[in-house]
């Protein structure tokens, strides 16, 4: 990485003042951020391998559970299901 | 503030923390001209700067004083960022005023003219990037060796030598051309 210095062309200090320096300081603002950065869970869902896996079996065992369901709608056992036939 | 203030500033943070407050007031202008002077623009010095103060606040209940002012643990936190901030820039750029190279043209025993002040910044890009932040640190941002080697994470001693090196280096580069 290229570095560069830039003098300032006049003798006298062009540093920003304490005025407006003092513009930007906000606690408020950091305050807010800090309880937003605090109260948001540290880890994503999808990071925490044991919640990762527990969501894996809900969604599998629903899966399963929904592919049961329709199966059993298609071949019902008793025959209950079957169309009557018209005299 | 001095250090008995600062301590209790410290305890009184990692309590409730939102009694931070006071650090954040004192160190504010530090950490602002520090990150200014690296990047120029404000608006982007004050995200950097708030980013700075809000990971010292998420990590307060880790710092332990040591000895070493509490503005040195801003300072690598504020360095940190501005690491993060230059890992997509080619180029870095550093605002200088003349009050601050007349130090660093004394140490090197140069005169205070604008031509010899030309010298030392083209001097300071020919060291290498660790050599350089050591002399950004101690002379433009008055950094004491105990704070320069915990901001860069050495040992007090080490940041002497390896300071002492650079300068070296750089007065090396001057003396021909001088």
């Amino acid at each position: 990485m290229k570095r560069q210095y830039r003098i300032s062309p006049q003798r006298n200090d062009q540093q920003l003042t304490e005025a407006e320096i003092a513009r930007f300081r906000d606690p408020k603002r950091l305050l807010f951020n800090y309880e937003n950065a605090v109260r948001r869970p540290k880890r994503p869902i999808y990071k925490d391998p044991k919640t990762f896996i527990g969501l894996v079996l809900i969604v599998l065992l629903a899966m399963l559970l929904s592919e049961i369901g329709h199966q059993q709608g298609e071949h019902p056992k008793s025959g209950k299901g079957q169309p009557e036939q018209l005299p | 503030m001095d250090q008995q203030q600062e301590e209790a500033a410290i305890r009184a943070a990692q309590a409730d923390p939102q009694r931070f407050a006071p650090l954040y007031e004192a160190y504010f202008s530090a950490i602002f001209r520090f990150i200014h002077r690296r990047i120029g623009q404000q608006d982007l010095t004050n995200d950097l700067t708030q980013q700075t103060f809000l990971k010292a606040m998420l990590a307060l209940s880790n710092f332990r004083s040591r000895g070493l002012p509490f503005r040195a643990w801003l300072y690598r936190i504020a360095l940190n960022e501005l690491r993060m901030h230059w890992r997509k820039k080619k180029e870095i750029s550093m605002d200088l005023e003349w009050a601050q190279l007349e130090p660093l043209a004394e140490e090197c025993g140069v005169a205070q003219q604008e031509a010899e002040m030309r010298m030392i910044t083209d001097g300071l890009q020919h060291l290498n990037e660790d050599q350089a932040r050591l002399i950004e640190l101690r002379y433009f941002d008055e950094l004491s060796f105990a704070e320069l080697g915990h901001v860069l994470g050495l040992g007090e001693d080490a940041a002497k030598m390896r300071t002492h090196r650079a300068l070296g280096q750089l007065r090396a580069y001057l003396k021909p051309r001088a």
